[in-house]
């Protein structure tokens, strides 16, 4: 998560600069105390690390899964296993709250890949910023509409390629960390961005009614 | 990278509404639980890598272990060279001092062992350099060195070598009790004969050389380079024969090993008594039969080595000599008018020897 230019939708705020992390830790362990003692098998920071990761991990995952999917505790379960088993590769190059939210987004990519007949690529449910008060009920409703026409195209589209284009466009990973979750190379998550990016442009291009919505939400914006 | 209008838009679009994080965060116990079995799991992985790494490394020492140790005993530069011999026909022993035993076949030979054959027997080495060695009846043999320089002893008796190239650093070397041999990549046949006063200044060695080049140094002769078809020394190439007494004389200021102490000749085997003149082994005469021939041949005597040569021929049909034999005895007869007959006899019987095309010449030539 290291764009500047994107909209900063990241999964985790930017920390404060130097700190490296948002998650206030117990008081007096900072990251690093946390993590030496976790990769030295200290059970007595189980909980410090739970309480530690647990916000990331369910922030991850309520946007790739939904939070009120079947399998959300469970892959919240794998990817606690994860973070604690692949701890010792992390070697502070980036945020630690980026790297727990990597992990746990390659444990989501890899339950919903699982799914072989349910290929969701988000969450059902309704969003729930689109009843908010700042919207008339009626952008509301059409906001809701647009937002069923887009999701409905990108079920219909390859799923590598419409996995991309959600973790880098909307979910604002970068290309090296959208790679790590697929289980990819950089080329290969580039490749499969630009090609998301062109069959999601050209199927809503023949939708005309999604495709005025978006053309007249975007000269709101 | 340029994203695409409606892309960008739609993206725009999901990411204003996408779905906050669950409000109540979810099983603490059961995730604690979880985050101390990851632990303990990956102690145990740990501790297996560990296992795992100390088995490879062991397993990797063991195997270049082994790999040394079949690259010493096959290089003949850096090690010591295997040396196998087995016995041919009954009686050989292997002996190291004054202990013998019965000779096995394949069996390994080492320095300061000795091999005796008896008259009606032989044995035959081979090195790990691809030497070969044949040991003929009543010969006295002893490895002396098998390192870079390979260096043995021929106390009594006869032995017929091949000996594959030599390195820089490699020295093939057989002592006898006057002598000392050197050779160099070749095919050579060496003796030590009871009684040697009537040629070469009373010296007991013969050698033949077949291939290459040998060097012989004897005391108060100095070194003699012998090449392929000539014989040392110079005109005592013949038919004496080997040692008739199996305890020879213990004579040369290079010999070491002891004399036989008794009798190697298989139980139930007579001994040939006092003064009935002994019989050679089969490839003794056979190695005579042919340098008889070699000899005669040389001296001028065309009918004298002919006739050894067939004799050689007839007695030995099998012999690996008797194509020699064959081809020496057509180039003995190539100006007469039996060239031809001699040549059509030779193809018939070794339709793809060493000497076809000559002999199709002399088949063709009016």
């Amino acid at each position: 998560m290291s764009s500047a230019t994107r909209v900063p939708l990241m999964l985790v705020p930017a920390a404060p600069a130097g700190s490296g992390s948002e998650e206030p830790g117990p008081p007096g362990l900072d990251d690093s105390t946390l993590l030496a003692g976790v990769r030295a098998q200290d059970a007595s920071l189980s909980k410090a690390f739970y309480d530690r990761v647990r916000p990331i991990v369910d922030r991850t995952l309520a946007r790739l899964l939904g939070p009120r999917d079947s399998d959300y505790e469970d892959v919240a379960q794998r990817a606690l296993f994860e973070l604690v088993s692949t701890i010792g590769r992390f070697r502070g190059e980036c945020p630690l709250d980026a790297w727990v939210s990597i992990v746990t987004a390659r444990v989501a990519y890899r339950t919903i890949r699982r799914r072989r007949a349910e290929r969701r690529l988000f969450v059902d449910e309704q969003p729930q910023e689109v009843s908010l008060a700042t919207r008339s009920h009626a952008s509301a409703v059409a906001a809701r509409q647009a937002i069923e026409r887009v999701r409905a195209e990108l079920e219909r589209m390859n799923a590598d390629r419409a996995w991309a284009f959600m973790l880098h466009d909307v979910y604002g990973y970068d290309l090296k960390e959208v790679g790590q979750i697929m289980g990819v190379s950089l080329s290969a998550a580039q490749s499969r961005l630009v090609r998301g990016r062109r069959e999601i442009h050209e199927r809503i291009k023949q939708d005309v009614v999604l495709a005025r919505f978006l053309k007249q939400s975007g000269g709101d914006e | 990278m340029n994203t695409p209008r409606y892309a960008a838009a739609a993206a725009q679009l999901l990411r204003r509404y996408l779905p906050g994080a669950p409000v109540a965060s979810g099983d603490e116990a059961r995730g604690i639980a979880t985050i101390e079995h990851a632990m303990q799991a990956r102690t145990r992985q740990r501790r297996l890598m560990a296992i795992g790494a100390s088995l490879a490394a062991a397993a990797a020492v063991l195997i270049v272990g082994t790999q040394l140790d079949q690259w010493r005993q096959s290089s003949p530069s850096s090690g010591v060279i295997a040396i196998k011999v087995t016995p041919s026909g009954h009686g050989a022993a292997l002996a190291r001092n004054e202990e013998e035993a019965p000779l096995k076949a394949h069996s390994s030979i080492e320095s300061g062992q000795r091999i005796e054959t008896p008259a009606d027997g032989g044995a035959s080495l081979q090195l790990s350099t691809g030497t070969s060695m044949t040991l003929a009846g009543r010969t006295s043999f002893r490895v002396d060195s098998q390192g870079a320089t390979q260096r043995f002893t021929l106390q009594r008796g006869e032995l017929l070598a091949r000996v594959a190239k030599l390195t820089t650093t490699q020295r093939f070397i057989v002592d006898t009790p006057d002598a000392e041999v050197e050779v160099r990549g070749t095919r050579f046949r060496l003796r030590v004969i009871e009684h040697g006063e009537s040629c070469g200044a009373g010296t007991r060695t013969r050698l033949d050389v077949s291939e290459g080049v040998v060097e012989v140094r004897a005391p108060n002769q100095g070194a003699t380079s012998v090449k392929a078809g000539e014989a040392w020394p110079a005109g005592c190439s013949g038919t004496e024969d080997v040692p008739q007494d199996p305890t020879p004389r213990q004579s040369a200021a290079r010999t070491t090993a002891p004399a036989p102490k008794r009798d190697l000749r298989p139980a139930g085997r007579a001994a040939v008594p006092d003064g009935e003149p002994e019989r050679s082994s089969g490839l003794t005469a056979q190695n005579d039969l042919f340098a008889e021939g070699v000899a005669r041949g040389r001296r001028g005597d065309t009918r004298g080595a002919v006739r050894a040569y067939q004799e050689l021929i007839d007695r030995f049909p099998s012999s690996a000599l008797a194509e020699n034999a064959m081809v020496e005895r057509m180039r003995l007869l190539a100006q007469t008018p039996s060239g031809a007959l001699e040549a059509s006899r030779y193809l018939a019987r070794y339709p793809r020897g060493f000497a076809v095309r000559e002999a199709k010449t002399l088949v063709a030539e009016p």
